[in-house]
């Protein structure tokens, strides 16, 4: 099997520094490839970006990642992108990395999400022009996901958001604001695509285990609420190796969303 | 007239959000007279403290209780096989 270590929301900044790289030391013993879902910064600042590839500088397992709603806060998206791509960390935003794990290829599509909520309670691109780009965003975006996630021919297919896809994993914040935490489309789009694991941040106040309605496992890695440096998920139908070393290949494929 | 609590706790959410100490979304705020309850995680010791700062620097007449905790990093190695 497998073996994906996953966090989001770790929120780096200056005050940041030695607090993560001490907890990854040991991380290519219990993992393949590690994942992360967004709000990797306070506030977007590309210097809280370098803080945080700095720690991740020299891990040894592929490392994947998606941006959060924090990490857009200072309008310097791309030069986030660039700080943690200058460490091997790759950003994905509708696009997708093939990673080969002793012979098993793990397709990992990578989409920020956006907000919107939950069928039955949800808005819709209608009235308002910043009601439709705010529901057109979500529209988008969950159709890149469904077209890279389709597009992947790989053994084991991971979709990796900031925003979450499902209400299961919302269990524990506040109703009322649940339309600004995810989105069914982004649901949608996975079950008709097929996956094998959803990864999530963004809810810290939620819980860890979801499930879409089509039966794809969603796992909110929010780092309040898995209360570690990362989670470890084995998936795949490969024997899980002990000895299993990362990666011999990153390709990158797929085009921005 | 002291404003209505619903006011003070978006006042306080905002200066959360927008302070350049923090950007804080996530902490949870309850108003009880002049007592204010802060709650949740942050990623940093110096962003635990700067929340009871920020809010004592807008409500200087209230009460803070910070009960926002930092949020753990240790190691958890063992994995959850999805099958």
């Amino acid at each position: 099997m497998i073996r994906i270590a996953a966090v989001a929301d770790v929120h780096f900044g200056a005050d940041s520094v030695g607090t993560l790289r001490p907890h990854l030391d040991l991380l290519p013993e219990h993992a393949d490839l590690l994942l992360l879902g967004g709000d990797l910064t306070r506030v977007g600042d590309p210097d809280e970006a370098a803080a945080l590839a700095e720690e991740l500088r020299g891990v040894d397992v592929p490392t994947l990642a998606v941006l959060g709603n924090h990490d857009h806060h200072c309008d310097a998206a791309p030069k986030v992108c660039d700080a943690l791509e200058a460490a091997d960390v790759r950003v994905l935003e509708g696009e997708s990395a093939i990673v080969e794990v002793d012979g098993t290829t793990v397709g990992v599509v990578g989409a920020k999400g956006f907000g919107g909520g939950f069928a039955g309670a949800c808005g819709s691109d209608f009235g308002e022009p910043e009601m439709k780009a705010f529901v057109g965003h979500t529209k988008e975006i969950a159709s890149g996901l469904g077209e890279a996630l389709s597009s992947l021919d790989t053994d084991v297919r991971v979709a990796l958001l900031h925003y979450a896809p499902v209400k299961d994993t919302l269990l524990g914040e506040k109703l009322e604001i649940y339309p600004f935490l995810g989105s069914y489309l982004l649901g949608q789009a996975i079950d008709e695509a097929g996956a094998d694991l959803v990864l999530h941040g963004h809810a810290h106040g939620g819980t860890e285990k979801g499930v879409t309605p089509g039966g794809v496992h969603v796992r909110n890695v929010a780092q309040p609420v898995i209360r570690h440096s990362y989670r470890v998920y084995a998936v795949g139908q490969t024997e899980a190796s002990a000895s299993g070393h990362a990666a011999q290949a990153l390709e990158r494929t797929g085009q921005q969303a | 007239m002291a404003q209505p609590k619903q006011y003070v706790i978006g006042q306080v959410q905002e200066a959360l959000a927008h302070d350049p100490r923090l950007g804080e979304l996530d902490i949870q705020v309850k108003v009880v007279g002049r007592k204010v309850f802060l709650s949740g995680a942050v990623a940093t010791a110096a962003r635990c403290a700067a929340v009871t700062e920020v809010v004592r620097e807008l409500l200087p007449d209230h009460e803070i209780h910070n009960e926002v905790v930092v949020a753990a990093r240790d190691e958890d190695p063992a994995a959850e096989e999805l099958t």
